[in-house]
């Protein structure tokens, strides 16, 4: 039961994890490109999500994702900004 | 769905009739010419501000050794290092950080670029241009008569020598790009140091395998675009360093 109740995050992990393999400029292939890091907060807003997902399912977790992208700004101040 | 409409209907269909309107005005009507303008268009428009990173990169060759130093002192818990970094930098009122959210939403752009290359060169049935734009009756795939951009590489058993040569420019372009950005210094770290071989051999060879597999629009455009973070990049050191040493 718990296996199956967790595919849809599960599914949203592996989508997440392909994407810090690839196009991420901090965990991909361009990730010596960004010397310094390219996001803004500790950790990175992918592994920040993937940790939330994990935590907190699918939709909660997935929604606190989409708020870490959105404090992930230009005007935003960087800070550790852990996993709630 | 409704996702799907608004990327349609904000980003995509005002590339394409962006492409059209290019190709109608410019003499000659040379769909190459067109497709590098509109890189660059696109490339200056999602410019982060030069001012800035200019600030940053000067800061930063001055903050180096201290960097250094928190990254060795902090080695063992990656959270206090990011902590102790970020506080160095607002100290210092600089950040060589980037955020997640411009990229986010560059990244469906670049895509709908690529898409409208794709259509404008397939001579597909052109859908979607606004009353305005005049509807071209045929698009040549030529760029300055020499290359036909619609042709992959390897077709069909033959070779297309100025697709083949556009792919393997792609390729140097971008190794003068990685070359370019990485730091200079000696990592001792093995696993930054594999990254780096990585960024350096492996992408390039990996621009130029999957260029070959493309229309030569498309490598054409990826060489344009790397050009493009080259210059940005090199007008960014060549003013940082003198003025550094100006400083000393």
């Amino acid at each position: 039961m718990n296996f199956i109740l967790s595919i849809p995050k599960n599914i949203a992990i592996a989508i997440v994890t392909l994407y810090q393999k690839t196009l991420s400029p901090d965990h991909g292939l361009f990730k010596s490109l960004y010397p310094y890091g390219y996001c803004k907060h500790y950790p990175t807003c992918s592994e920040y999500t993937k940790q939330a997902l994990d935590k907190h399912g699918l939709v909660k977790g997935g929604f606190y994702g989409a708020l870490r992208i959105l404090r992930c700004n230009p005007w935003a101040e960087s800070k550790v900004d852990p996993i709630p | 769905m409704f996702l799907g409409t608004l990327y349609h209907e904000i980003i995509y269909r005002p590339l394409l009739n962006l492409l059209i309107f290019f190709y109608n005005i410019i003499p000659g009507h040379d769909i190459g010419i067109v497709i590098v303008l509109l890189t660059i268009l696109i490339r200056l428009l999602l410019a982060p501000s030069f001012h800035k990173s200019l600030k940053n990169q000067k800061a930063l060759n001055d903050l180096q050794p201290k960097l250094n130093n928190l990254r060795e002192k902090h080695k063992d818990n990656k959270e206090t290092q990011a902590k102790a970094m970020m506080d160095l930098y607002k100290e210092h009122n600089i950040n060589p950080l980037s955020s997640c959210l411009p990229m986010l939403i560059q990244l469906p752009v670049l895509i709908a670029l690529y898409q409208t290359f794709r259509i404008a060169l397939g001579n597909h049935d052109i859908t979607g241009l606004y009353s305005f734009v005049a509807k071209p009756s045929y698009i040549s795939p030529y760029f300055i008569h020499l290359v036909d951009l619609s042709k992959t590489a390897y077709m069909n058993g033959h070779w297309y020598v100025p697709a083949l040569i556009l792919g393997l420019l792609a390729g140097a372009v971008q190794y003068w790009q990685s070359r370019m950005m990485l730091p200079k210094v000696a990592n001792t770290d093995p696993t930054a140091r594999a990254m780096a071989m990585q960024t350096t051999y492996v992408l390039p060879l990996f621009s130029v395998f999957i260029s070959l597999r493309l229309p030569a629009g498309l490598p054409l455009y990826w060489v344009v675009t790397t050009l493009f973070a080259v210059a940005q990049q090199y007008y960014i050191i060549s003013k940082a360093t003198p003025k550094l040493a100006e400083n000393n």
